[in-house]
This record gives C-alpha cells, sequence and structure tokens, in this order.
C-alpha cells in the first residue's frame, strides 16, 4: 500500500464528511432553492455549543451534544424564519447573498463571544483506535463516519420517499410554484428543511473536530469543497452529494501527497470550472442550474 | 437584490465626496485619523471598480479583494525583489492582474450567476492559500510576510507617515471614480445594463455578450490590483491574513449598504465601514458583528443602500446633469455599403425551417418570403410557434433543419449580434427595455450595433466622444420622433412607461439603428384599439417612407388586414395558409384554427 | 354555497395594467367559459383568482368568504387552479403526482381515490409508475387535472387545456374533466383559446378584452360571424 494508496483511503473517508455537509447544502437547495453559504459555519457554531457545554460547564458529553443538536437546530430555524422569510421574494440571488451575511455574522458571533484562546482541542469521544479491514488500516471515526452517512442517508431517503411531507418536499423541488398553487406550505416546509439542514450540519462538525482544532474558520475551506462536492453530484441528489464529496476527498488527498495542499487546492478549484462548463447539472442532477 | 437600479450620472455626487475627503485631508488632524481615511480611500478604490462589474452589469463577485492582494503583493514584491520603480511596478501589476482576470473570467462569463459567484469565492479562497503557502515563497515570504519598503517620488514622501500618502491615496480615488463613471455612461456601461437585463435581447441588438461580461471583470480586477498600492504604503506589512477571502465579502457588504449601482454608494459604503468603526470604543470583533448585522439588514429591507434611500428622498432635486442637448434630428440614414439582396428583392427567406424541442414539432418545415419593402404578417393561435420563428431569424435559437436567408445570406447558423450586422433587428413579446435609463438611452442602444467604437474612447470619458454622442443622441432622437414618441417623455425611466410606450420605444430602438429587416413579435398585443391604431400608422410610415422590409406577428385580424401585404398563418407549427390578408382570413381552415374545433356534446358525452 | 364571485378584478404587471375591471362568477356546478385574444389577460385572470399575482378586487369571494392572498391557502379554500402548460412534477411518477394534488392540501391518498383518478382518465392507469416528465402532451394535461381534482376541490380553474393538443387528444380530456366534475359536484372555469370547443359545452361564456369582461349566458346559440366579430 503506496502512499498514494493510502492517501486515497483516507481520501474516501474525509470525502464522506464533505459529502454530508454537501448532502445538508443539497437538501437545502431542493427544498428552498437556495445554495446556503452559510452551512460550514452552522456546523462550526453547533460544534461550539456542545464543546463549551461540555468543556466549560461539565455537563457529560451525550447530554452536551443532544443540547447541540436542538441547538443548532434551533440556528437553522432562526435564520430562516429571521434572514430568509421576510421579504423572501428578492429572487435566489439576494438570497444566497443573505446566506453570505449570515455567514459574516455567525463568523463574528463566534469570535467575539468564544474566539478567545482559540484554537481549542475537543474533549475526546471517541476512542482513537484503528481497525484493520481488508490489510487497510482504517481509523474508528472513520468508520463511524461512513455509518452515520449510511443512517443519515436512509433516514433522508425514508423521510423522502415514504412519507407524504417527503412528497410534498420533492414536489416543492419540482416546480414550487406549482406546489404552491396546489396548497403546499412553502414555508413551513423550508424552516423544516432548514431545522434538517442545521442536524445535518452539527453532525458534520462532530466528525471534523476529532482531525482538527476548533476554531471559529474551520470549516472556511471545507464547505467549499463541499459545495464543489454537491455541485459535482448533481444540486438535485442527495446520495449524489456523498459521491461527489468521495471524488473531492480523494483528489485532494492524493494530490496533497503528491504535490503539497496549495496544489491540491488549485486542483479542486479547476475542478470546480471544469464541471460548471462541461456538466452543469453533476453528475447525477438533472435541471439545475436554469433554476438560477 | 441585483435587481436594484442602477444609477445614470452620479459623478456630481462622487466629486462632492471627494472634495470633503480633500478639505479632510487639508485639516491638520492627527497621523492616527489620517491613516484611517487612506485606507478607506484604497478599499473605495476596489469597491468602485466592483461596482461595475457587480452593480451596472448585475453579477456577483466574491473574489475582487483576491485582485486587491495580488496587486499589494506583485508592486511589493517588484519594488523590493526586482527593484522595479513604483510606475512601472503597478503598471506591470495591473497587466499580470488583467492577464488572471482574463483567464479567470473566460470560464466565468460561461457560467451562470450561481457558479459565477462561487467560482470568485473559490478564486479568493485560493489566492489565500497561495499568499500563506510554499510554492510562490520567493515571492511572497509566506507566513513571514512582506515589508513595504517605503516610497518616495521625487521630494514627496509617501511612507505611511508621511503627509503625501493620503493625496496619493485620494488622487487614484479620484482617477477610478472618474474611469468608472466614464465606462458607466457610455455606450459600453448601456450594453452592460442591457446584459442585466436580458443577454438574448442585448445579443440581438449587436452585443457580444460573452466579451463584454469579460470585458467588465477585467476592469474590475485592474481597478482592484491598482488598490494594492495606496493599501500596501499605509499598512506597511503584508501578511496573508491581511488578504483573507472572507475580505471580499466584506467588500461587496461596503457595496451593498452604500449603494450599489452608482458608482457614489462604493465610497459611501467604504468610508462607512471603515472610518466608522475608528469613533466606536469596540474591539475588532464587535465591530465585524455590527457590520454583518448591517449587510444582513440592508439586503433584506434596503437593497438599494444609502445611495438608494437618498435618491428616493430626494427624487424631485436634479442630481443629475442636465438633460443632454438634443442636437438635430437628421432622419435616419440608410446603412452605408447596401447592396440590393440578389434573390431578387427578398427580405427574408424561410427554406423548410423546422425545430424540435425534445420530441415536440415546434416549427414543421415553415417556408415563405417576404418581399423587400413590404409588410409580411405572421399569425396563428397562441403555441403555433411565431415566437420560436422570429428566434430562429433573430439568431436566438438555431433551426434543427432548414434555412433562413437574409438578404441574401444564409443566416441560420449565425449568432445574434452578427444578423444585427446585417441589418436585422426585433423587438419582443415583452419589449426588455432597461428599466433604470431614460427612454432616450434605451433608444440609443438601438445604434449599440451600427458604428464601431473602442472601450477605451468610452473610458476616456464624454469629452472624447462628444462627437458621436451627438450623432447618436439625434439618431435616436429621429427614431423617437418617427416612433411618434413626444418628447416630453424622453427623459422618462423606462420603468415608469406604460406597457403601450414601451412597446413603442421598443420599435424605435429597433429602427433607431437603419436596419432594413424589421421582426416585431406581437407589437400589439395587450393593447387597446387607439394603441394598436398608432402602431399600425407606424409600420405603415415605416414601410412607405424608408422601405423597411417588416415581418409581424401578430394576433388580430383587423390590425393584420389594415397593414399586411401578405399573411402566413401557422397552426402547431405547420404553414396551413398563404397569401393576402382578405382571402386568407376567409379560409375555413384558418377560421378553425382560431375558433377551435367544434364537438358535438353527444361525441363527447359517448367514451 | 354561492360559489366563486368576482368583482371589479385589477392587476398589474408592475405599471402595466392588464385588467382594468373584470367581473365574472362561477355557480355551483356551473361550467363557465372566458376567452379573449391572446394578450387580453385569460391567464392573469385565473392567476389573480388564485392569489399567485397581486391583486385588489371590490368582491372576490368563494361560498361567501374572501379569498386570502396565498396561493396555498386558495387551494385549501377548496379552488385549484390548473395552470397553463400542464406542469406536472416531471421527477415524480405519475402515482406520485395524484398522490401530491392530495398530501399538498393535508388530504390523505389511498386506493380508493387512486382508483376514481384513474376511473376518470383511464389511459393514466398503465402509467402509474412512470415518470410523469416522459408522459405526452394529451397525458400529462390529464394528469395535471387528475392531480388537481385529488385535492377534492369545489372550483376547478383550468387554463388553456387545449393548447399543443390534437383535435382527438382534447376530445378525450375535456370528456373525462366533464364527467369527473359533473361525478364530484365541482364547478369548472376553463380559460382557453378554442372557442367553438367552449361554447359546445359552457353554461356561460366571459370576453376578455381591454380589461374588462362582457358576460353571454346564450353561448351555445351564437353563430360563427357573431363570435368572428367579437374575437377578431
Amino acid at each position: 500500500m503506496g502512499l498514494v494508496g493510502a492517501a486515497a483511503i483516507s481520501g474516501v473517508a474525509v470525502g464522506f464528511v464533505y459529502g454530508m455537509l454537501a448532502f445538508s447544502i443539497v437538501l437545502l437547495f431542493k427544498a428552498s432553492g437556495i445554495p446556503n453559504f452559510a452551512q460550514g459555519n452552522i456546523a462550526t457554531f453547533g460544534t461550539f455549543i456542545v464543546y463549551l457545554l461540555a468543556a466549560r460547564t461539565g455537563l457529560p458529553l451525550a447530554a452536551a451534544i443532544a443540547l447541540g443538536f436542538l441547538g443548532t437546530a434551533a440556528l437553522g430555524v432562526v435564520i430562516y424564519l429571521g434572514g430568509i422569510l421576510p421579504r423572501g421574494d428578492g429572487g435566489t440571488l439576494n438570497l444566497a447573498i443573505r446566506t453570505l451575511a449570515v455567514y459574516l455574522l455567525l463568523f463574528a458571533v463566534m469570535n467575539l463571544f468564544w474566539g478567545v484562546g482559540q484554537p481549542f482541542a475537543f474533549p475526546r469521544f471517541l476512542p482513537a483506535t484503528s481497525v484493520a479491514v481488508a490489510g487497510v488500516s482504517v481509523s474508528l471515526l472513520s468508520m463511524v463516519t461512513v455509518a452515520m452517512a449510511i443512517v443519515l442517508g436512509a433516514a433522508f431517503w425514508l423521510l423522502y420517499n415514504r412519507t407524504a411531507t417527503g412528497l410534498v418536499l420533492r414536489g416543492i423541488a419540482d416546480r414550487p410554484e406549482v406546489a404552491r398553487l396546489l396548497g403546499a406550505d412553502t414555508a413551513r416546509l423550508s424552516g423544516l428543511a432548514w431545522l434538517l439542514a442545521g442536524l445535518v450540519a452539527v453532525v458534520v462538525g462532530l466528525l471534523t473536530v476529532p482531525t482538527a482544532l476548533l476554531s471559529s474558520d474551520m470549516m472556511d475551506g471545507f464547505f467549499l469543497y463541499a459545495f464543489t462536492a454537491a455541485l459535482l453530484g448533481g444540486m438535485t441528489s442527495l446520495p449524489g452529494a456523498f459521491v461527489g464529496g468521495v471524488v473531492v476527498g480523494v483528489v485532494s488527498n492524493v494530490v496533497t501527497v503528491l504535490r503539497g495542499q496549495e496544489i491540491s487546492i488549485l486542483a479542486i478549484f479547476v475542478l470546480l470550472i471544469v464541471v460548471l462548463l462541461v456538466r452543469p447539472d453533476g453528475l447525477f442532477g438533472h435541471e439545475v442550474v436554469e433554476r438560477l | 437584490m441585483f435587481a436594484a437600479r442602477a444609477h445614470s450620472r452620479t459623478l456630481p455626487i462622487s466629486l462632492a465626496i471627494l472634495a470633503a475627503l480633500a478639505v479632510v485631508g487639508l485639516l491638520p488632524i492627527d497621523q492616527g485619523l489620517r491613516y484611517i481615511v487612506v485606507l478607506s480611500m484604497s478599499w473605495g478604490i476596489a469597491a468602485v471598480g466592483l461596482d461595475l462589474f457587480s452593480g451596472y452589469l448585475g453579477q456577483a463577485n466574491f473574489g475582487q479583494f483576491a485582485f486587491v492582494g495580488i496587486g499589494a503583493y506583485s508592486i511589493t514584491a517588484l519594488r523590493s525583489e526586482a527593484h522595479v520603480g513604483v510606475v512601472p511596478a503597478l503598471l506591470l501589476t495591473m497587466a499580470l492582474a488583467a492577464v488572471l482576470a482574463a483567464i479567470v473570467g473566460s470560464a466565468m462569463v460561461r457560467l451562470q450567476h450561481f457558479g459565477a459567484a462561487l467560482t470568485t469565492f473559490f478564486f479568493a479562497f485560493v489566492l489565500f492559500n497561495v499568499l500563506g503557502g510554499n510554492t510562490l515563497d520567493p515571492i511572497t515570504h509566506s507566513e513571514n510576510g512582506l515589508a513595504v519598503p517605503p516610497l518616495s517620488w521625487g521630494p514627496l514622501d509617501l511612507s505611511a507617515t508621511g503627509p503625501w500618502l493620503y493625496w496619493l491615496a485620494w488622487a487614484m480615488l479620484l482617477a477610478a471614480v472618474l474611469v468608472t463613471s466614464n465606462y458607466a455612461n457610455s455606450r459600453a456601461g448601456r450594453a452592460l445594463r442591457l446584459l442585466k437585463r436580458s443577454e438574448p435581447v442585448a445579443g440581438t441588438l449587436g452585443v457580444r455578450v460573452r466579451w463584454t461580461k469579460l470585458s467588465a471583470f477585467v476592469f474590475s480586477a485592474v481597478v482592484a490590483a491598482a488598490a494594492g498600492l495606496p493599501l500596501s504604503l499605509a499598512i506597511g506589512y503584508l501578511a496573508p491574513e491581511t488578504f483573507h477571502f472572507s475580505n471580499s465579502i466584506t467588500l461587496f457588504a461596503m457595496l451593498v449598504v452604500g449603494g450599489i449601482g452608482s458608482v457614489a454608494g462604493a465610497l459611501i459604503g467604504a468610508l462607512i465601514f471603515t472610518a466608522l468603526p475608528q469613533f466606536m470604543q469596540s474591539t475588532g470583533a464587535a465591530e465585524a458583528l455590527l457590520f454583518a448585522a448591517i449587510f444582513l439588514v440592508f439586503v433584506i429591507a434596503l437593497p438599494d443602500g444609502i445611495f438608494g434611500l437618498l435618491h428616493r428622498a430626494w427624487r424631485r432635486v436634479p442630481w443629475s446633469l442636465p438633460p443632454r442637448a438634443r442636437g438635430e434630428r437628421p432622419r435616419p440614414a440608410p446603412r452605408t455599403g447596401e447592396q440590393t439582396p440578389p434573390d431578387g428583392g427578398d427580405a427574408l427567406v424561410a427554406e423548410d425551417v423546422s425545430v424540435v424541442f425534445g420530441g415536440v414539432r415546434a416549427l414543421d418545415r415553415v417556408g415563405f418570403r417576404v418581399r423587400s419593402g413590404t409588410i409580411h404578417a405572421l399569425v396563428g393561435p397562441n403555441g403555433a410557434g411565431k415566437t420560436t420563428f422570429l428566434n430562429c431569424a433573430s439568431g436566438l435559437l438555431r433551426a434543427t433543419d432548414g434555412r433562413v436567408v437574409v438578404a441574401g445570406q444564409d443566416v441560420s447558423r449565425s449568432p445574434a449580434h452578427q444578423i444585427r450586422a446585417r441589418g436585422v433587428s426585433r423587438t419582443f413579446q415583452n419589449p426588455s427595455l432597461v428599466p433604470d435609463l431614460t427612454v432616450l438611452d434605451n433608444v440609443m442602444l438601438g445604434l449599440y450595433g451600427s458604428h464601431r467604437w473602442s472601450l477605451a474612447r468610452d473610458l476616456a470619458g464624454e469629452w472624447a466622444s462628444r462627437g458621436r454622442q451627438r450623432v447618436v443622441g439625434g439618431l435616436a432622437a429621429a427614431a423617437l420622433e418617427q416612433a411618434g414618441v413626444p418628447a416630453e417623455r424622453w427623459d422618462v425611466m423606462a420603468s415608469d412607461l406604460s406597457l403601450g410606450e414601451q412597446k413603442v420605444v421598443d420599435i424605435a430602438r429597433a429602427i433607431a439603428g437603419g436596419s432594413r429587416l424589421l421582426l416585431l413579435d406581437e407589437p400589439t398585443s395587450g393593447l387597446g384599439d387607439g394603441e394598436m391604431a398608432r402602431i399600425a400608422g407606424l409600420l405603415k410610415r415605416l414601410r412607405a417612407e424608408h422601405r423597411l422590409s417588416i415581418l409581424v406577428v401578430a394576433h388580430n385580424v383587423g390590425f393584420v388586414q389594415d397593414t399586411a401585404d401578405t399573411v402566413t398563418v401557422l397552426d402547431f407549427g405547420r404553414v396551413i395558409a398563404e397569401g393576402e390578408p382578405d382571402r386568407v382570413i376567409a379560409d375555413p381552415e384558418v377560421v378553425t384554427a382560431y375558433l377551435g374545433v367544434a364537438e358535438s356534446a353527444a361525441e363527447v358525452g359517448a367514451r | 354555497m354561492t360559489g366563486l364571485e368576482v368583482t371589479g378584478l385589477r392587476a398589474a404587471y408592475g405599471s402595466a395594467v392588464v385588467l382594468s375591471s373584470v367581473d365574472l362568477s362561477v355557480r355551483p356546478g356551473e361550467v363557465v367559459g372566458l376567452v379573449g385574444r391572446n394578450g387580453a389577460g385569460k391567464t392573469t385572470t385565473l392567476r389573480a383568482i388564485s392569489g399567485a399575482i397581486p391583486r385588489s378586487a371590490e368582491g372576490l369571494s368563494f361560498d361567501g368568504a374572501s379569498l386570502p392572498a396565498r396561493p396555498n391557502r386558495v387551494a385549501r379554500r377548496g379552488v385549484i387552479h390548473v395552470p397553463e402548460g400542464r406542469m406536472v412534477l416531471r421527477s415524480l411518477t405519475v402515482e406520485e403526482n395524484l398522490a401530491f394534488g392530495a398530501a399538498a392540501v393535508g388530504r390523505t391518498f389511498g386506493a380508493a381515490d387512486r382508483g376514481r383518478a384513474v376511473a376518470w382518465f383511464p389511459p393514466l392507469r398503465p402509467l402509474l409508475g412512470r415518470r410523469a416528465g416522459l408522459l405526452s402532451g394529451g397525458e400529462q394535461q390529464m394528469l395535471a387535472i387528475a392531480r388537481g381534482l385529488m385535492a377534492g376541490p369545489r372550483l376547478l380553474m383550468v387554463d388553456e387545456m387545449s393548447l399543443g393538443l390534437s383535435p382527438r387528444a382534447v376530445r378525450e380530456v375535456l370528456g373525462a374533466v366533464l364527467a369527473a366534475c359533473r361525478e364530484r359536484g365541482v364547478s369548472l372555469l376553463m380559460v382557453d383559446q378554442n372557442l367553438r370547443l367552449l361554447t359546445a359545452h359552457c353554461h356561460r361564456l366571459y370576453v376578455l378584452a381591454g380589461g374588462v369582461t362582457t358576460c353571454y349566458e346564450d353561448a351555445a346559440g351564437r353563430s360563427d360571424e357573431f363570435w368572428r366579430s367579437v374575437y377578431f
């Protein structure tokens, strides 16, 4: 197993995390038509909530995580109600720019209230063991990541394909105006989508901190990679987000090993442009870019 | 927000702000405050350049500050490592920025809004990492940063502590404002504003869409790079953090809060964001929070920014320069170098034109001729394919089969701006005028494709193009007069016109450039009888006095009988009748197509 | 139960006024038509009633209660607008489209509902599992109307049903719609270009011109010449 091979394997693992963040971006996009630039910082914010509860107030980690889920889901709804819903008919570009303002806002809040002394080491919640799978050393974290991705994927698949709410969400993603004419309460369902996106975001944050230090800019490059993954997989395809994530993860890790991190960032940039030019619908998406 | 209106001729306000800054510079203020204002002015330069691209063209650009970084690092590295003088360093840097912008931009202009926005943001991220990384370490010294050597130009001490840096920044800001205002108010600027409204319409008026967008992007990047000079001299030391990619968002926020699409708004925003915090006793993080909140509030509730607020409040006061002189009103000259069409007098010939969209035959072997100097009507029920045909004839749609021949040339594969150059112009069912330009400015866009002109002359300002402006203004005025638009309506914003007026102005725009074939798409739909009669009269005048050939799509049979020499009737994409109006209208198949198919209740009931 | 009552309806796109004062009514059980030239504002009228565009009116009520401003609330009052261009949900299957019609207004969708839909529109039966985007024009039109009926409306407004359909398909769809509406006691407001089709089947016909409507009670009895003079 050469260096490149090992990089590729770990690239798949980190790719699943990119994919999960991409998944939440696609989820929001399908439900509300908005690309959410603040999704990375929502993840960081949620992680901070868990950290502060666990490391500063002595709450047991499990309780802190539970409250973190609650808090981040609430954050998603608050952002929707305060930032997206008011005068929400200004067009998708206006709404996308609002998410950029939220990106700046969350960043500033985290710096102002919790920034002193960052970066922080997050309390360990997973043993740092590795398991040998088919001759390759796979960390427990990677396995948990893949497991979470499968659980999330299955849960959302059930929601989307086996419930009435999911059916209405899919209809809204297909033709929002018609869905509204037929009675769909797009406001309520968009709020639900933001809540779910918040939940997924905090999971992504928790899966990232074991291998990174917690700081307010933790997710910066991450979310750009996740966006690229979402576009690669097709902005309307939930499973495509994971495929895109794995591609981005493998490419970036392998190129980093071969040529260093800067070149790998450049490589992903080029990948982004090529995807946008050649297949704007991504690998699995359909009729995406025309919406914007 | 990109529907937020742009403003013409705001130079007086920008100059007033610059005058105030000059006064501030002459006052005996302390060094700390001077430094802040120099920073403001540097950001202002970058914001002004960004305004042209995001405000007038209406495209998101979240990587502008990256070009400031490129500018700062490049100028400094050239000066300290290569010992190049400051002026050559600045020029080389601007050239470098232009090249990089051209590369990134050529991909970007092919993308839709969201893709373009993400590309610029990612570019800023890439640059931030490159500045802090190892690849360019010899130049940038990566994380350690780069010291900016103090500058003196002859007897003038331009270092951060000297008095003259203020004036350098001020002079560069003045230059940026002048050049950007010239751009925004010129022929090129009007083209940008039309692109913002509709790219296909711009194409049919002769605008080369990608090239024009790319030029605007390169311009804003070059202006940003220039801002790197005063910025680097002021801060004295360049580190990658200074050019973090979120600063591009902050720059964009400044522009939105100040007032996007006004040039002056960029100044207002830059001053507020950088200067105001100095009067607040707060930490950097608190300021960042405040500004992010302000940004969000403005995007939601005040997308026109502070300038927009002021403009609305003072609407009665004539802020702008007095309306330009009408000048003489010559009759529209025929296009030079025209030949009589070799086809023996056919302005347009359609041969077996078919268009298939995913299984649906929108047009099915449509063929007909429009003889020169006649009015030919193309009629049919809704969905028959009339607009689809016009789109083929004007270069917006490629036919699956068949040919469209205009004045002897096959234009089936030609792009819209080339067809315009052949003397074809068209109107649209939805007039697509630029809402924040006046009627006269809109009609002047009709002359975009008629004269060759260079961007450089546009940038040089009105004094360089005064002669041309007069000619173009005169021709536009003539077209408006011809179309019967009263002179007192010429300075009205297009968004304040009724639908009927908009349709007439659309026609004036189409005839202003001296075309010889007009394609009119439902000029009468939605109009009352009086307005319809006006348009009928106009078309007949155009045929009689200027021997224009006109292909008009119409729905109203009375109008067709009154104006058309010949008629082609389409139904389900196929020609079902052709000939003179009276005969065609009486044709039972045509009547059926319009009135529909009768079904007896019994037939329907029994299934 | 008074049905749809519209008086003085006004709608504009920016400063361009399309409808200046439209009056029309659809009483329970009626089939009413709305015709006019292209660009007259027929589609605008339906969109104004359903709340898809902002509007003002002296009176805009259904069964005595004023219609809300938001389209999804209008739908829940029992007024379903089937828009121009069929607009089926392309990535969903035929059956999912039908289920959507019910789910969007909070109704259940079971075997009985599905059975009713295919009984009214038999050509849909073999297509239940197919993606709606792959259906023909006529099939899509049937689906769009069936989907609307799954919402259990009391008034169905159909925009340009015959657009782009062959005469045979129009015959099939119209027959099915009329039968379904009769069976469920649903009143019908149809906008169409196909004047003869409407005159044959409507109790009442409104002609929209110059932003106002004129009502013709005895539509079926009038001659072609009459309609040509009005229409052209």
